[in-house]
């Protein structure tokens, strides 16, 4: 397999060979970082990058406390997600207990949010966490400041700051969420029909997408099914069944992998992979990522 | 090529980036030692320390892509202003704020050797800041200001203040040693810069009539004026409003150092570099008002100059502190003496009376700056400081109801967002008197309002060169008649 990438690259956190300078510079384009027979992307930070490789964990960049933290997790903290406004938050079967900080996780001073489902999944963007249920419902909670990223109502009963169902997602055409993304101000999900729904945008900052509102809304890639789907701090990817990139958002780092300022519309880009095909796609701070596979 | 002798003020100015803002021995100590130093930077991590060091090396040597350099500050500026929206206002950790300003610190550094850091040819000679150095260094050193608020080590606020005088230093010299510059726009610079004969549009502002005369006083003594606040006519209303004639002819800014002058003040303001914030909108409490930050110069020209050039909305530069922010302009003024009385606490008759007497004494006057074009209004409202607004260039009219008729004047709640907008009214004066909007918007909110109709006010045209007392909890409403710049004195 390959890991391809572009974009931010302040600390090197796109350089697994360890040869860039002490400055290096932003990746314009997509190019192949990293081959390994197998690669599973484990995390990304501001400054770090974090992969499993047949020959064991890699890291790329400059490791933060958290990262230091994830080394020490087999599964590099998959039930742990870390907000923009530094809160942590942590699935632990049907529960969902969040901490202030870094600090008060380490010491574990947290507070239990309730008891809901079995949970599959949990994301977090600047302000609002999202979790995804082993039933495929989507909950949200976080700063009510932010409505547009909850995708739901919030009322005395649904308080912003206590996981909720999106309910806009539950019961779709396309079946139940199988996959939810998390960046920025947005939040991506996708059915296990393969159909992505998007919403969130902060006031006051011009929106990746002119369709984004407070309630998700679907995405259509003239009519093609979405196979997976990552969301950046200002950017997007999707990847349709048939494997075609498509990108929107900002570009000022590079992370669309175009030679554009930027996108305002999803806008298709063409590797060449030399005969692969990608697989998955991941979305860092400014910076994105993809796994690259032999068609077989 | 000319050399820069050290004691120039460019010479002065580098000496001072490259000493106080490019600290790498602060930085890698932050790296370091764990123990000493309670820097609160530390808290960003560990890699934004290294790259903080790994730039301010850079800048110090000017070795390296200056591009990316400026790049990386920029991406650090980025992210710190992302944190600023993650949090609500007072949770920002401190650190992102001393991130913003330290990153914006090494940009204008960088901005400030940028000509000799290009040459690359080993020589360090500093070459003269051309004038778009000059207005990025200002913005980006204004911006963090304005967007993480000033240092708070004495020292480094020390440190601002001495770059901001540097570059008003190498303003004016580049503005009197005109050899750079074409001959045509030499003249130009002349006669705006010598003389200041210049002054603002005469405007054909409505102008209200005066219904109920506040009396004028001739420079009151300290002694009367204070008996006037203690000593009411009428205890049932308390102190009243007065104008004070004659208490500002001795200011710089009504003098020498004219204020009516765009020129004085564009040169006051680093050739009107500098950033100010602005009020866009006719009113705070109109739909779709907003608030922007443009430099001093765009504000003059498109707002003051030049107000119907375009369908741009009214932009007023209201309630700043500019005097923190430009000291040099502080010093054409001074503290009226009538600031520095005892005055009594905020009239019972006030429903604010005891919010605003619950605030702390004040250890010297709260100065701001309102300067704006002919129709910015102020709607009724209430301050919680006794007020000498001092009139310094223009006119306004200003209409004041006494505290006792708050009940007929309809004060808003707390608003969507948690807003409190209990000391503004939800009156708008000009619609209830016919200045503004139609008939039928007239009389809609006379039937709305029902107990405006007999509310008591007294009102004035406040003359350039008068000062307006406004009592504490006074409801005032405020509308400039002309291009207007005023000084309020809050004290307590």
């Amino acid at each position: 397999m390959e890991l391809w990438a572009t974009g931010f690259n302040a600390w090197g956190q796109l350089d697994f060979q360890g040869e860039s300078s002490l400055a290096p510079a932003d990746l314009r384009t997509f190019k192949c970082i990293l081959r390994s027979k197998h690669l599973e992307m484990l995390r990304t930070s501001l400054s770090a990058t974090l992969v499993r490789t047949s020959s064991g964990i890699k890291a790329a960049g400059s490791l933060d406390a958290v990262f230091q933290l994830c080394l020490t997790q087999k599964d590099g903290f998959r039930k742990v997600a870390i907000a923009g406004n530094e809160k942590f938050a942590e699935t632990q079967g049907k529960f969902i207990k969040e901490y202030r900080s870094l600090k008060s996780y380490i010491d574990g001073d947290g507070h239990h949010l309730g008891e809901f489902e079995c949970f599959e999944q949990i994301a977090a963007n600047q302000t609002t966490f999202t979790a995804l249920s082993k039933n495929g419902k989507v909950w949200t909670w976080g700063d009510g400041r932010y409505e547009s990223c909850l995708g739901r109502e919030v009322s005395e009963e649904t308080p912003a700051q206590l996981p909720s169902i999106v309910k806009d997602l539950s019961d779709l055409p396309t079946g139940p969420i199988r996959k939810i993304s998390s960046g920025g101000y947005v939040t991506a999900a996708l059915t296990s029909g393969n159909d992505l729904y998007l919403w969130g945008g902060c006031p006051g900052q011009s929106k990746i997408l002119d369709q984004f509102s407070g309630m998700p809304e679907p995405i259509d890639l003239d009519g093609q099914d979405v196979l997976d789907v990552a969301v950046g701090a200002d950017h997007i990817l999707a990847l349709t069944t048939e494997h075609r990139l498509y990108v929107v958002g900002a570009n000022r780092n590079g992370q669309l992998g175009l030679d554009v300022k930027e996108l305002s519309e999803l806008g298709e880009i063409a590797l060449p992979l030399g005969g692969k095909q990608i697989v998955s796609v991941h979305a860092g701070y400014k910076n994105s990522f993809l796994l690259v596979e032999d068609i077989t | 090529m000319e050399r820069f002798n050290p004691s120039s003020p460019q010479g002065k100015l580098v000496d001072t980036c490259l000493r106080a803002f490019c600290d790498s021995d602060k930085l890698a100590g932050l790296l370091q030692d764990e123990s000493e130093m309670k820097t609160v930077l530390r808290a960003c991590g560990s890699p934004i320390i290294k790259l903080l060091l790994h730039l301010s090396n850079a800048i110090k040597n000017r070795e390296g892509d200056f591009d990316l350099v400026i790049q990386r500050l920029d991406d650090l500026i980025a992210l710190a202003t992302e944190k600023f929206y993650a949090f609500p206002f007072k949770d920002v950790p401190p650190c992102w704020r001393d991130l913003f300003r330290e990153a914006s610190f090494l940009k204008f550094s960088a901005l400030a050797v940028k000509k000799s850091w290009m040459q690359q040819n080993g020589n360090l000679d500093l070459q003269p800041l051309s004038g778009e150095q000059m207005d990025e260094m200002v913005n980006t050193i204004d911006m963090a200001l304005i967007m993480a608020g000033p240092p708070a080590s004495s020292d480094s606020q020390e440190q601002v203040k001495s770059v901001f005088d540097h570059l008003q230093e190498i303003h004016i010299e580049s503005i009197q040693s005109p050899e750079d510059y074409p001959l045509r726009k030499r003249r130009k610079l002349d006669e705006e810069n010598k003389l200041w004969q210049d002054g603002f549009p005469k405007s054909e502002a409505f102008e209200p009539p005066v219904s109920n005369p506040i009396s004028k006083w001739n420079e009151p003594s300290f002694g009367d004026f204070e008996k006037h606040m203690l000593h009411p006519n009428n205890t049932n209303i308390g102190p009243e409003p007065v104008i004070i004639k004659g208490a500002l002819n001795h200011w710089p800014a009504r003098n020498g150092r004219p204020w009516k002058s765009p020129s004085y003040l564009l040169s006051k303001t680093i050739g009107g570099r500098r950033l100010v914030p602005i009020e866009l909108g006719r009113s705070y409490v109109d739909e779709g008002w907003g608030q922007k930050i443009i430099t001093f110069k765009e504000f003059m020209g498109h707002y003051i100059l030049d107000p119907e050039s375009s369908a741009l909305a009214t932009g007023y530069l209201a309630q700043h502190d500019l005097f923190a922010q430009i000291p040099s302009l502080r010093e054409d003024i001074a503290i009226p003496d009538y600031c520095f009385t005892s005055p009594p606490p905020p009239h019972y008759s006030s429903p604010l009376a005891e919010k605003y007497s619950r605030l702390a004494q004040l250890d010297e006057p709260l100065l701001n700056a309102w300067f704006g074009p002919a129709g910015t209004i102020s709607p009724l409202h209430t301050d919680p400081y006794h007020n000498i607004l001092s009139q310094v260039v223009g006119r306004k009219y200003v209409r004041l109801y006494a505290p006792k008729e708050s009940e007929k004047l309809y004060a808003r709640g707390v608003e969507d967002g948690g807003v409190d907008m209990g000391n503004t009214s939800a009156l708008d004066i000009g619609v209830l008197a016919g200045w503004d909007g139609s008939e039928e918007e007239k009389r809609e909110a006379q039937e709305r309002f029902p107990l405006f109709r007999e509310a008591e006010f007294v009102d004035c045209i406040l003359e350039e060169g008068e000062c307006l007392y406004i009592p504490v909890g006074w409801w005032h409403y405020v509308r400039s008649l002309s291009v207007s710049f005023s000084v309020s004195f809050w004290f307590n």
